[in-house]
């Protein structure tokens, strides 16, 4: 352990393996693994192999903090790839930024947030919510309840994506939230709300276990989920198999990445995945995201030539990368990806059927400063 | 629109002037107030006038004296944003001379612009609603008084009564089209003038100049 901890360059890895968001911060886990392995087997950073440290945070925010400063403060690590929730990457942010430290951080993210110290990997709202308000009232109505679990994402999520349906012509029929974690009676209330208010389709940012009792309530309550889906853009397609593709084929799913996207860096990615994880997983935006991240830093670190998480960032500002989800840029006015917008719809096996794709990356707006919420993205970005 | 989304728009609006050397701090703050949409300017060292079109203004209070501020400020109506690197008792003063709305510690970080921006723009805006309804109660009780000194005359000089003369004022000012104001004002001036000339009757106060 000694000699390889001199010899490589360590990193730390901050993805919970228990709590309420295990599917997703294990698929963080499984990508973010699977890229230091490839890079390790292709000979490591500058003749150096990545050695991870990883710890479980268990879903809670308070342990994130607690371990993100042990790994900066005791263990001597600069860069950590980590955080699943803006929950929890709101509660480390502050310990990044006072040890001077690099997070990279891979979920979708709620945006309204800008900080040197942080590489956000995940899409932005007007990357994923503008086509998707488009297609909802295009394919299913006007009528949209929302949902969300009870925390920063759902509810700037919600609130954008409640601007844009107005904006477009559509109405809100209801908006409930969920505590995070909860799986009881408070999911077959809100059960009994959509049934009542009769929405034309649901979009949800309710995340973890709540999501999975969700999906499964919703598919027990008998609702033609064909004519009246569920919209998100968190439900991918792990959690489907964690679920059952049979309680959830016909939901919608707003990403940058699925399983099914066909290139050359996807197949190889999905063999890699498959081969170390097994034939029946199936990969996600939550993997690939992970991923691609660990590639983003291994060539900003090589180009630096040392552990500096100041000039890692800086190198990898304005730099191109091909994916799994196709090409990206890191933009190097606001720090997240221009990444290809999608949407796909859940199939019989759990896969995705990618019902719309945008055809090129766009640019990430966290501020949404420069989205304009009239724009027909689905025509314009197509 | 609605709430939220307001508040984003009206910061996009705003005509932003940074009043700060072009160091990292400045950099950092004009980079992060364009990154949230907005336009931005920046001036140093403080100019002698700033550009008519200006509303929103971050300064540097530690780097200039505060004289030299006010007066390029004088007397224009702007959200004022304090950028403070001291809690030294002058840097307190010169917020409190300049009357800040929001102050931003350095060295700057980008959290925490975005809220010290918002609660000037909403300060700036809530305190003009008062300055605006304080001068409005000015004149209204202005002219309350006004009213009362010519009903007391009718009631003195020409013996009616109370109900009466507010009567007359009201009809002549509707008959008119004028405020009861104006038509009181004309007749508290015409006794005035009476008086002055010897020919009041009852109201003998001396006349006022």
């Amino acid at each position: 352990m000694a000699s390889e901890t001199q010899d490589g360059w360590r990193i730390g890895v901050l993805f919970s393996q228990s709590g309420t968001t295990h599917v997703t911060e294990r698929d963080h886990l499984r990508g973010t693994l699977l890229a230091v392995e490839e890079i390790n087997e292709a000979g490591g950073v500058l003749g150096r192999p990545l050695v991870p440290v990883s710890y479980d945070p268990g879903a809670e925010s308070a342990a994130f903090r607690a371990l993100a400063r042990r790994m900066l403060a005791e263990d001597e690590i600069d860069v950590i790839f980590g955080c699943s929730t803006s929950a929890s990457r709101k509660a480390v942010l502050p310990i990044i930024e006072r040890y001077n430290g690099l997070l990279f951080y891979p979920s979708m993210y709620e945006g309204f947030e800008y900080c040197e110290n942080l590489l956000y990997t995940g899409a932005t709202l007007n990357q994923t919510c503008l086509p998707l308000a488009e297609y909802l009232l295009a394919h299913h109505g006007r009528r949209i309840f929302f949902v969300g679990s009870d925390y920063i994402f759902p509810r700037e999520s919600n609130r954008v994506m409640r601007d844009l349906i107005e904006s477009k012509g559509g109405e809100v029929a209801g908006e409930v939230y969920l505590p995070l974690g909860a799986t009881g009676p408070a999911v077959e209330e809100l059960i009994d709300a959509i049934r009542i208010a009769r929405p034309d389709a649901v979009f949800s940012t309710v995340i973890g276990t709540s999501a999975h009792a969700f999906y499964r309530l919703y598919d027990r309550a008998g609702i033609d989920r064909a004519a009246h889906p569920v919209a998100s853009l968190t439900m991918a397609e792990s959690e489907i198999a964690h679920i059952g593709p049979a309680h959830c084929d016909g939901h919608i799913l707003a990403a940058t990445y699925f399983q099914t996207l066909e290139n050359d860096a996807n197949r190889r990615f999905t063999a890699a995945y498959h081969g170390r994880y097994g034939s029946a997983e199936r990969t996600s935006t939550w993997s690939e995201v992970a991923y691609m991240q660990v590639h983003l830093f291994a060539r900003g670190l090589a180009r630096v030539g040392q552990m500096d998480p100041g000039r890692i960032g800086r190198a990898l500002m304005g730099e191109e990368f091909d994916m799994p989800e196709g090409r990206v840029r890191v933009d190097p006015e606001t720090r997240p990806l221009w990444l290809t917008p999608r949407i796909g719809r859940v199939r019989a096996d759990g896969l995705f059927d990618i019902v719309w794709g945008g055809g090129a990356p766009t640019r990430p707006d966290p501020y949404l400063a420069t989205t304009r919420f009239e724009e027909a993205s689905l025509r314009e970005w197509a | 629109m609605k709430g939220a989304r307001r508040i984003m728009e009206e910061l996009r609006r705003a005509r932003v002037l940074v009043l700060h050397p072009d160091d990292e701090d400045g950099a950092l703050l004009r980079d992060h107030l364009r990154r949230l949409g907005c336009e931005v300017a920046m001036a140093w060292p403080v100019p002698r006038h700033l550009p008519e079109e200006i509303d929103t203004l971050f300064v540097s209070v530690d780097d200039a004296p505060v004289e030299e501020i006010a007066a390029t400020i004088e007397a224009r109506d702007l959200a004022l944003i304090a950028i403070a690197t001291y809690e030294s008792p002058t840097t307190l003063k010169a917020i409190y001379d300049l009357n800040a709305h929001g102050v931003l510690s350095k060295p700057l970080r980008p959290l925490g612009i975005l809220t010290q921006f918002t609660l000037a723009l909403y300060r700036h805006r809530y305190e003009a609603q008062l300055s605006a309804k304080v001068r409005k109660l000015e004149d209204t009780l202005k002219g309350r008084r006004l009213v009362d000194r010519a009903i007391r005359l009718l009631i003195d000089v020409q013996g009616m009564e109370e109900d009466a003369a507010y009567r007359l004022l009201r009809d002549q000012a509707t008959a008119e089209r004028v405020t009861l104001i104006s038509i009181a004002e004309e007749i508290v001036a015409a006794y005035e003038t009476m008086a002055r000339l010897g020919l009041g009757r009852g109201d003998s106060r001396a006349p006022k100049k």
